[in-house]
């Protein structure tokens, strides 16, 4: 599922600089932004299935003529799939009035089948324009659009910060995880609890000092 | 716990971003406050927000359309704020939407109000009554990471129902929905609720015990609008519970007497005023916040409500009139000469 794999999100930071500019790696990432809204609005929003159809099957072939790397992209194809087969089993077996199959007390009806592969293609169609959007475009530049849309200012340094902390925060957690694995400290549900919160406590309260560090360095030359 | 893409559409997924919109306005001037007064603190804001990012993408499946995690939003409400916790929440829901296809932006109203509001804010509200309570700062954090994440798995599944409930051809009423659905959360949610628990009590006291003034810079250990908060928080998840569109699936509406006319008895409202009004030439609608469409939720929550309720005010009103002392700081001992 979506653990978080740096590597993941690196290489496709490699591929902005290596791969030659194709597709939506073309676009202005203003544009797409504004499409991946519209999409969402057309998908979800307006929720006519025709419409939702349509909307993924341009997506789709936008992202084939992009062309993104297939070990991030799996991510937005794997992440909604649990997600979908449960929502399409949900709704064939409790909704509906024209059965289709029975088993036992498990009737699989039409309506609910459709509505459960509605449900699918509108949760296919949102990522395949979200990879569309993210994949293609440099976080930068992102950051760079949302200030373009007049986004407040202390958002987009916070996303910014986000982004750039989370995994350093995150290798933070497993070092002192595995430091504490190594020193026996996970051996009972109780230890292991107590050095999880102590671990958050540490996380925290370096995140606390560090930022201090980052406010002076940051001003030091010449940020707010 | 993420509601998926897809499952929420129409009116309720506008209303929902709409309101979360909102709120996060809110955070955003508290944000902006939180900066000015601490100027130094502003990366403190990443990297909370890279906190919850990170405390929410370890996924569990449950049941149709969600996945279960712990929150991290009750100890970043703690810490920061509840309107801060709110927006900071916004945030990281973009980022995992935009990088780990985890949730989505159709549903990002939605879990803002489940993983923010009801997390962060009944995080905050719970810690702050518990301290005030003179619990200590372990046990109020305790409190604050159970509830919290139980009151945020309660709003999400009672969100999913309600649109289950109002799907087409729905076979089971929105009571054995939710007993589906939360039965469904207590395998997985259940330990990851306990998880929380411990995480943000244990957090918390070592925060204290190491580096108290990190606390008191922030704000933890005074005291806040308690009070005003709990109205507002609770205010809010009211407005979740009831006022939750009807149709989520963009159905038409339904005329308030079609649901009438199922109750054969009819009160002095039904009778006379809406009979007066009707003839006068102003029918009845359809109330903004059904309540009867809940129906024995309704009395639940009203009857656990004053419950609960009941037995704060029975328990600890004494500590409404007497003058608490300040918290002090554990002074380090000066060093001998």
């Amino acid at each position: 599922m979506a653990h978080l794999h740096l590597e993941d999100v690196l290489i496709t930071e490699r591929q902005f600089e290596q791969v030659p500019a194709r597709g939506a790696y073309r676009w202005d990432a203003r544009v797409k932004l504004a499409l991946l809204v519209l999409a969402v609005v057309l998908n979800i929003w307006l929720a006519i299935p025709w419409l939702s159809g349509a909307v993924l099957l341009i997506g789709i072939l936008l992202l084939l003529w992009s062309r993104p790397p297939f070990r991030r992209l799996r991510l937005f194809l794997l992440a909604p799939l649990w997600a979908s087969c449960i929502a399409l089993l949900g709704f064939a077996l409790g909704f509906g009035t024209t059965p289709l199959a029975t088993w036992g007390h498990l009737v699989l009806y039409r309506e609910g089948l459709q509505q459960g592969g509605l449900v699918a293609v509108r949760a296919y169609c949102d990522m395949v324009w979200l990879a569309l959007t993210f994949v293609t475009t440099p976080f930068p530049r992102v950051l760079a659009t949302l200030r373009w849309y007049r986004l407040p200012e202390i958002v987009i340094d916070t996303l910014a910060m986000m982004y750039r902390y989370s995994f350093l925060l995150y290798d933070e957690f497993l070092r002192m995880r595995l430091a504490a694995q190594s020193r026996g400290g996970r051996s009972t549900a109780r230890r292991e609890a107590q050095v999880v919160g102590r671990i958050a406590a540490q996380i925290f309260m370096r995140a606390y000092d560090r930022s201090e560090r980052i406010y002076w360095a940051m001003f030091a030359r010449g940020g707010e | 716990m993420h509601i998926a893409e897809g499952i929420i559409t129409g009116v309720p997924a506008i209303a929902t971003t709409a309101v979360a919109a909102g709120l996060a306005g809110v955070g955003v001037r508290q944000m902006r406050a939180f900066v000015k007064e601490h100027p130094q603190q502003k990366p403190l804001l990443g990297m909370a927000g890279a906190f919850i990012f990170f405390m929410s993408l370890i996924p569990l499946p449950a049941f149709t359309g969600t996945c279960s995690h712990p929150c991290g939003t009750p100890l970043a409400g703690i810490l920061l704020g509840p309107w801060i916790a709110i927006t900071l929440s916004v945030l990281s829901l973009l980022l995992q939407a935009a990088f780990f296809a985890h949730g989505g932006f159709s549903t990002l109203g939605v879990n803002v109000l489940s993983l923010g509001v009801a997390g962060a804010g009944v995080g905050w509200l719970v810690f702050h009554l518990a301290k005030r309570c003179g619990l200590p700062i372990w046990l109020s954090g305790a409190l604050a990471g159970l509830l919290g994440d139980v009151t945020t798995y309660a709003v999400s599944g009672l969100i999913l129902a309600l649109a289950l409930v109002h799907g087409p051809k729905a076979h089971f009423s929105l009571v054995q929905y939710l007993l589906f659905i939360y039965g469904a959360y207590l395998p997985t949610q259940g330990p990851i609720a306990l998880g929380e628990m411990f995480l943000t009590g244990f957090a918390l006291h070592y925060i204290y015990q190491q580096r108290p003034e990190v606390l008191e810079a922030l704000r933890v250990l005074t005291p806040r609008k308690v009070l005003l908060g709990a109205t507002t928080v609770l205010g809010l998840l009211l407005v979740v519970a009831l006022g939750m569109p009807a149709h989520a699936q963009t159905a038409p509406a339904k005329p308030a007497q079609v649901v009438r006319k199922a109750s054969p008895i009819l009160g002095l409202d039904e009778a006379v005023n809406e009979r007066v009004a009707a003839d006068a030439g102003v029918p009845a609608r359809a109330p903004y916040l059904n309540t009867e469409s809940l129906g024995d939720v309704w009395n639940c929550i009203l009857l656990f409500g004053g419950g609960i309720a009941g037995f704060i005010l029975g328990r600890w009103w004494h500590l409404l009139f007497v003058r608490k002392e300040k918290p002090t700081l554990p002074t380090p001992t000066p060093a001998e000469d």
